[in-house]
C-alpha cells in the first residue's frame, strides 16, 4: 500500500503537522506521536520506530510525502518553470535517450523526466550522483512505466506541477490538500 | 570575495527569486531550495565562471561561504 499526501503551503503550514496528518491518514489505528523523522547520512529520510517507508519532496507552494509499507519508495514533485536552465541540465544530467526525446518534443517532457528520475534515485537511496545520467526514463514510446523493475507512477494533481512516485506494489492513492484542483 | 557574493546573489535571485543572501546563508535550510533549484544554480555558475562543478561536490556546498570557497579553489576571483 502506497499513499501520497500533498499539501499546499499556506502561512500556517508546518511540515511536522503535515507529516503527523499523513501518518494518521496512512494508518489511523496507530499512535505516531513518538515517531521521529530522521535522516540517513545520504540525506534520505526515514521514520524511527515504525515499519513504514517515507519519501519527501517540496517545490513551489507544495510539500508532499509518500508513505509505504514496503522497503523502498521514491517520491518527487517539481513545479514547471520555463525560465530554468533546461538545455544545460538535460545535456549534463539526463541520459542521451532522454535528451534526444526532449529535442524531438520541444522539451515538453522536461519536468516529467526530472521528477521521474528524482523519484527513482530516491527509491534507490542514492540521490543525484554521477549515475543520474546513466539510466533513462524514456524509450521510443515516451515515458517508461518502470525502471529496472521499479514501477514508476505519474501522479496527476495540479497542471503546474509534475509528480512521480517510484516503487511500491500498487498504484498510489493520492490525498490532496489544496485550495483548488488544477486538473 | 564580495564580488563573488554579489554575483551569487544575482544568480540565485534570477533562478529562485530569493533575496537577503549572506555568507552564512544555508541554501537548503534557510532558502528552502530543492535539488532542482541547486542543480540550476550549479549550471548557471558553470556557465558564468566557465568551470565544471563535479556532481559529488554539489551536495557538500551547504552555505554560500562554501560555494565561494569552492569557486576560489577553482581559480574564480
Amino acid at each position: 500500500m502506497t499513499k501520497i499526501f500533498l499539501f499546499q503551503k499556506g502561512q500556517d503550514f508546518s511540515p511536522e503537522y503535515a507529516l503527523q496528518k499523513s501518518l494518521h491518514l496512512f494508518d489511523s489505528d496507530s499512535d505516531f506521536h513518538a515517531v521521529k523523522l530522521e535522516h540517513q547520512k545520504s540525506g534520505q529520510p526515514y521514520l524511527s520506530g515504525i515499519p513504514y517507508t517515507i519519501s519527501i519532496s517540496h517545490s513551489g507552494t507544495f510539500w508532499g510525502c509518500a508513505l509505504c509499507d514496503c522497503d523502498k519508495i521514491g517520491f518527487d514533485i517539481q513545479i514547471v518553470e520555463q525560465n530554468r536552465e533546461m538545455d544545460s541540465i538535460a545535456k549534463r544530467f539526463f541520459h542521451p535517450a532522454e535528451y534526444s526525446h526532449l529535442c524531438q518534443t520541444q522539451f515538453s517532457d522536461f519536468f516529467s523526466i526530472w521528477a521521474a528520475k528524482e523519484s527513482y534515485v530516491k527509491y534507490l537511496g542514492s540521490g543525484i550522483d554521477e549515475n543520474f545520467c546513466r539510466f533513462s526514463t524514456v524509450d521510443q514510446n515516451g515515458l517508461l512505466s518502470a525502471i529496472n523493475g521499479a514501477a514508476l507512477y505519474p501522479i496527476k494533481c495540479d497542471s503546474s506541477y509534475r509528480v512521480f512516485c517510484c516503487g511500491g506494489k500498487s498504484t498510489p492513492s493520492l490525498y490532496y490538500f489544496a485550495k483548488k484542483k488544477g486538473y | 570575495m564580495e564580488n563573488l557574493l554579489n554575483t551569487l546573489q544575482s544568480i540565485i535571485y534570477e533562478i529562485t527569486g530569493k533575496q537577503g543572501i549572506t555568507y552564512e546563508t544555508d541554501l537548503v535550510k534557510d532558502l528552502q531550495l530543492n535539488s532542482f533549484d541547486l542543480i540550476n544554480i550549479v549550471c548557471a555558475c558553470e556557465k558564468k565562471f566557465h568551470i565544471t562543478i563535479e556532481t559529488r561536490e554539489i551536495w557538500k556546498l551547504h552555505r554560500i561561504k562554501d560555494v565561494i570557497s569552492y569557486l576560489q579553489d577553482k581559480g574564480v576571483q
